[in-house]
Parts: C-alpha cells; structure tokens; sequence
C-alpha cells in the first residue's frame, strides 16, 4: 500500500463530530459561557451527582486542603478557598479566593520582609549563563539513525537508499572556558556518554529527563540552579525506564558548578516542574507548577478517560544568602482535566519589581503582564497590555518595556509599561522571509529573519523608537560559512543573550540537497560581538562555542551524499 | 471584520470537524481529539473575540487546537490514550479497512510531524505559513514534512 496525499485526506476526512455530540455541542454553545470549571466537568445530560462521584469529589478536595496546609511553611494559612461546583451535573472546582486582595494582606502584614540587594541580572528565556570563569550553555545535540531516503532519476523514476539521518535531539548543558577555547559537558560521571541513561547526570532522568527538550541552568554565587520535575523511575517489563507523571514532584536543585554534587535543596509537592530561574536583588526568582492528581473520571459524552488535577502556579524566592524561601505570589485555578493553569512560566525581575504573566486556564488565553512590588508585596497588573495571541508571543520583557505580538497577528508592538504607549513596528518589515523571534534587551531590539533564500537572511537592529539602526545581510555580516559539495548552506541566527556590552547569538548552518531528501544541521555554535561594534557597522563575531557534533554532522552528511550518488550511478 | 453574536457557534458550525481533525491527526485518539477540541470551542464561548474573516478564525482554531495539544501530550492522559481499535468503528465513520490503517499509521506519527503532515497535506498551508504558524524554522517544517512523509511510506511499505 503507498500513501500519498489523497488516501490522507481521505481518511482524515472521516474523523466528524457524530450527530449526537454535534447537537450536544451545539446546545452547550447557545447557552450563556460558564466558567472554565464548569466546562469540562460539565454533564451534558444534566445528572446530578451520584453518591459515589461526590465521594470522590469530597476525597479530592481533603487532599487539596491537607497538600495546601504542608506548603504553608510558615503556618499561616492559605486562603484558597474549596470550593464545590454543582452547576447541573459532575462539577467540581477549586477556586483560589480573592488573590488579589490576599496579597494586598501579605503586603500588609509584613510577611515578605525580603533582604533586597543590588544584584541584578539580565534574564534571558534561553539558557546562557555566566560565571566568573565561563559560560554555561544548554544546546541541542543530534542523534543519527538509519533511514530510508529516496531520490528519483531524470525519468522520473523513484529508487531507495538506505543512509544514516540526523534523528532527534538531546539536550545537554555543557561549560565553556573562553580562555582555553575547551568546553564540556556537565556530568559528574567518568566515562560517560551522556546518551540519557541514569548514570548519566548531565542528562539525568531522576532530575527531569533532558533528552529532546531544553535544560536551565541559573548560575549564582558559585552554584548552578535548577528547577525541574523529580520522577520516580520504574523499570517496565521490556526493560525501558519510564515514570509516572502523577508521582513527579517538582524540585529546586543546586549543582556544584561542574555539575557534581547535585543538592535537592526544596521539594515543593507533586508538580511538573517549574521556569528558568532568574537572579534578581540577591535572590532567585522561579515558578513551580504543582498538581494533584485525583481518581479517573470518565467523559460521558465522549467516553475518553480523565483525571480530577488540582494545582498551580506559585512564584519563589530563594535568598542567595541565607537558603531562605520565601514564597511571593499563588495562582490556584480550577481544576481541569490535564492542566492547571496559570502560567508564570516567564520571570523579570526589574527594579523593585518582578513581572510574570498570566494566561487563562486553558493556558492560551492571556490574561496579561502582572508584577510584583518586592518593597511591599503589592500585586498589580502592568499598565493595560492586551496579548491577543497568548503568553507564547510574549517574546521581550525588559526594564520597562515590553515586546508583544506574532507574525500571525501581522504587526509587533513596543509597549511602555510605566506609560502604556505602544509603538508598532511597521509592516512594512514585516513582508519578506520568515520573521524571526525579536529580542529586547536593554535599549535595543534585535531582529533575525531568516529564509531560505540568501536575501531573506538579514540581521536588524532597532532602538526603543523603532530607528533602524541595522540591517545587513547575513553573508555579508561577518559570520562564517562552509562549503560542501553539491549541498546548499542555509544559515539561522537566534537570540541568547546580550550580557555585558555584549550581543550572543546561537548560529546554525543547516546543509541540505532537497532532491535526496537530505536536511542536517551541521554547523551549531554560539558566537558573540560588541554591541557598541554593532551600532558602528563593524560585524565581528568571536566564537565562543561550537557543538560537538558539528564536524561529525559534516561527515555523516556527505556520506549520506555519496551513498545517494551512488545509488544514482548505479541505476544509471 | 468577522463579529458575530455567537461567534463560537458560528465557528463550531463552521469549522466544527476541522478542529476535531486537526486534534485528532496532533493527539493520536479520537476521545482526547474531541476534548481538545470542544475546550477549545467553549475558550471561545467564554471568551468571544473578532476575526478579520474566516480565515483567520480557522488559523486561531488551529492555533488552540495545536497548543492545546501540546499541553496534553506533556500530561499524563496521553498514557491512557484510546487505541483505535478501541472506538466503535460507527464513531470513526471510516469505511474501509484501508483508511482504517492509514488513520492507525497518522495517529502514530511522532506529534511535531503530525501537526505539520496534517496543515500542509489536509489543509494545504505553505511551509512559511506552517512556520508562522507553529513558530518554527521553514527549515524545521521542512525537515519535520520530509520525516513525517518518510516515516508514513516506511510504516505503510512495511504494512502493505
């Protein structure tokens, strides 16, 4: 059987709402909105509770209460308030009381009572940290495995071959020594091959398993710190190692910074980890998501299988000093059936405040840009900014501005928090290749677009008034390029950092030969240039890191190259 | 300027089964498909916005859909997913065997392949909108519909 894009299509359109559900739907959509809650757990048919299904609310909420009780460190109670939803059916809720006002009463009463230093830090989303003697860098290495490719001839006749391919990528947090030029990788364990064993702990699966995904280090007063999800492995019978997500508890890690010695230093409860910490007035700011899972529930409408989740967001302060934590803002949200919400996942910590935003409970509806004063513990949202197209757009919060938009919504916007001035960026930027991320930092913006043509290729800078101040191609920015033979050479450009006058962009040379279906990254580095070098015109880039698979990645390529020539050849 | 009185009726109607395919080529199983999709519809209904035109009302579903997606992939419930063969074939509304297999050989598409397969095989969108779309390279859409292709002629050569 041979698929193509018909038999697709064909079978997907297949997959339609059954009468029955659409005419449910279709009644649930003419009835006034309900709450977030309501929607899920909502009973199309209107049942009330059996006794059975409100002993397993009641169950479930005795376990919010005791888990919120534990948390409450310091003894003061928790003012989130449980709450049962009967709105016609299985309903059922947990519903933080009156956040707001509860932090206005902290503020009050005292209880932040932080030690604010001047120590400040540029946070970045990315993960590049500095040391005093080196830069902490988590990048992505590939993995190769076989793979069918195939390649048609001048007559249009299709022939197989068979050739490694670049396959998924693993993260790895690695140290970089910009005066030897060395760099390694951050595992405490002799010989290892950092391939996401358990002897691995650069990798480590204990510790949130890296493998394919991002890894955050914080470097701080001589420690790297991390927040992450611990998960209780299980070995399966095949063998495989695997965890359960209702057994992740969500954990503060302080490694010795050649990544030895790893200290749990915090379990905050059954959660799924937590964001990238930033340091801030001599503390560490992150937020960790909790969970509580409950009992299987089953969707009567649609059959599937769910589970009752309680949980959220909470922001902490860890005193780099002291060890002292100091809990600064709860978001509790009513429960859904896989996520709670909201999400602080982005911290800024800025003055004497700290920014984070929200998002509804579905975690793409934005809910805006709040902050929190650090003197008072005042909780106050940013001047009026409205996110149209969720938090995941929110790609620049810096000093007192704020980068907000997409390509989808067609325009980026400049917004002055202390003002609530919002400037655009004109469109008229926005109509060649593809728009890559924008990044703020300090009193600039810069601006990668990349595409598959050299001339799409372009690196801008703009100051807070929007100003070009920059706009040169990449082949004539200064960054270098290879050469292979017969492959075409597709340069990226993203943001990582601008730390100390200066600009860090990751660079990747992807090599591809779309005729032999081949596309490999084979050039991943990390370059860094004056920004005052930048504003004059002078582009030059010093490497400061390069992946060590960059050179094996070229290899691997042209071989795959040759043994699709060959193939070619021998048809002929 | 797309303003309509109930406007996540008006996109149920519209694009009720889109979201639905859309979620279930992204997530695997039709019982989580469906909850994917109604959530998404009832954010709306809860929150109503304005849309230039039907377009872009059909890019903001797809947009929620996948994302939303995403979140559940992360949770547990992907590990309870409902194996075709578990759902009444009525409800699938497949008619022969064969799209049955294709259906089985979608839904085991890794998720980053699926999403991009499904907008630019079923909906027809260009790479760079796919990009924009899921902010990603075009280089990665690219790579990611290569894969997703290579991966589904293997499954099925195999299969077949």
């Amino acid at each position: 059987m041979r698929m193509d894009k018909e038999r697709y299509r064909r079978a997907v359109s297949g997959i339609r709402w059954t009468e029955k559900q659409r005419a449910a739907m279709r009644k649930k959509l003419k009835e006034p909105a309900k709450k977030a809650a309501d929607d899920f757990f909502d009973d199309f048919d209107e049942k009330p509770l059996t006794k059975e299904e409100q002993r397993r609310m009641e169950e479930e909420m005795a376990k919010q209460e005791k888990r919120i009780r534990r948390l409450s460190k310091s003894g003061r109670a928790v003012a989130a308030a449980l709450l049962i939803l009967v709105g016609g059916g299985v309903t059922a809720g947990i519903i933080h009381a009156k956040k707001l006002k509860k932090q206005e009463a902290n503020a009050a009463m005292g209880v932040f009572g932080l030690h604010l230093t001047d120590q400040k830090d540029s946070p970045s989303r990315l993960s590049f940290s500095q040391s005093e003697q080196g830069y902490y860098i988590g990048y992505n290495n590939y993995e190769y495995s076989m793979s069918d490719f195939s390649v048609q001839t001048d007559m249009g006749e299709e022939i197989q071959f068979e050739a490694l391919c670049q396959n998924q990528q693993r993260a790895l947090p690695t140290f970089y020594d910009p005066e030897t030029g060395e760099s390694a990788v951050l595992c405490a364990r002799p010989n290892c091959t950092h391939d996401g064993s358990t002897y691995c702990t650069a990798t480590t699966r204990v510790y949130g398993a890296a493998a394919g995904g991002d890894i955050y280090f914080t470097y701080a007063d001589g420690y790297l710190y991390r927040v992450t999800g611990k998960h209780n492995l299980k070995t399966m019978d095949d063998g495989s190692v695997t965890y359960d997500d209702t057994e992740t508890h969500a954990v503060l890690l302080r490694y010795e910074p050649d990544g030895s010695g790893i200290t749990e230093l915090y379990d905050f409860g059954t959660g799924g980890g937590g964001s990238m910490p930033v340091v801030h007035r001599g503390y560490l700011w992150f937020s960790v998501q909790l969970k509580t899972y409950g009992d299987i529930i089953k969707n009567k409408i649609t059959g599937s299988e769910s589970r009752f989740c309680t949980g959220g967001y909470e922001i902490w302060g860890y005193e780099l000093k002291t060890g002292k934590l100091t809990k600064v803002y709860t978001a509790m949200e009513a429960p859904t059936a896989n996520l709670v919400a909201t999400a602080p996942e982005y911290l800024n910590g800025i003055g004497d405040y700290l920014y984070f935003d929200t998002a509804d409970g579905d975690m793409i509806t934005p809910t805006g840009t709040n902050r929190i004063n650090l003197l008072t513990g005042e909780l106050s949202k940013a001047p009026d900014i409205s996110l149209e197209y969720g938090f995941n757009e929110h790609y620049g919060l810096h000093y007192n501005r704020v980068l907000q938009g997409g390509d989808n919504v067609g325009c980026w916007q400049l917004v002055n928090l202390d003002t609530g001035e919002t400037k655009d960026i004109p469109n008229s930027e926005l109509s060649t290749g593809y728009i890559g991320t924008p990044f703020l930092s300090g009193d600039y913006i810069y601006w990668f677009q990349h595409g598959e043509n050299s001339e799409d290729n372009i690196i801008r800078m703009y100051d807070l008034n929007l100003n070009k101040l920059l706009g040169v191609n990449v082949s004539e920015s200064g960054l270098p390029t290879i050469r292979l033979k017969d492959a075409k050479i597709i340069p990226d450009i993203g943001i990582c950092k601008v730390q100390d006058g200066k600009l860090f962009v990751s660079y990747d040379l992807t090599a591809t030969k779309p005729e032999y279906g081949m596309w490999w990254t084979v050039e991943n580095s990390v370059y860094s240039c004056n920004v005052s070098d930048l504003l004059d015109g002078k582009l030059e880039w010093t490497k400061v890191f390069e992946s060590m698979d960059s050179g094996e990645a070229q290899k691997q390529f042209e071989k795959a190259y040759e043994i699709a020539e060959k193939a070619l050849k021998d048809k002929r | 300027m797309l303003s309509k009185e109930n406007i996540a009726l008006y996109a149920f109607e519209k694009f009720g089964d889109t979201a639905l395919q859309a979620a279930f080529c992204c997530i695997g199983n039709r019982a989580d498909a469906e909850d994917v999709a109604q959530e998404v519809f009832f954010a709306l209904h809860r929150e109503p916005r304005d849309f230039n035109d039907d377009e872009h009302l059909k890019a903001w579903l797809l947009r929620c859909v996948i994302n939303r997606c995403k979140n559940l992939h992360k949770s547990i419930w992907r590990r309870m997913r409902v194996n075709m063969e578990d759902v009444p074939t009525a409800e699938l509304t497949v008619n022969d065997s064969s799209e049955k297999e294709v259906l089985n050989l979608i839904t085991s598409l890794p998720k980053p392949y699926a999403e991009v397969v499904y907008l630019h095989d079923y909906e027809g969108y260009a790479i760079r909108e796919i990009a924009e779309m899921l902010e990603r390279s075009e280089n990665t859409v690219s790579s990611q519909l290569r894969r997703g292709h290579l991966k589904l002629r293997m499954e099925l050569s195999e299969e077949g």
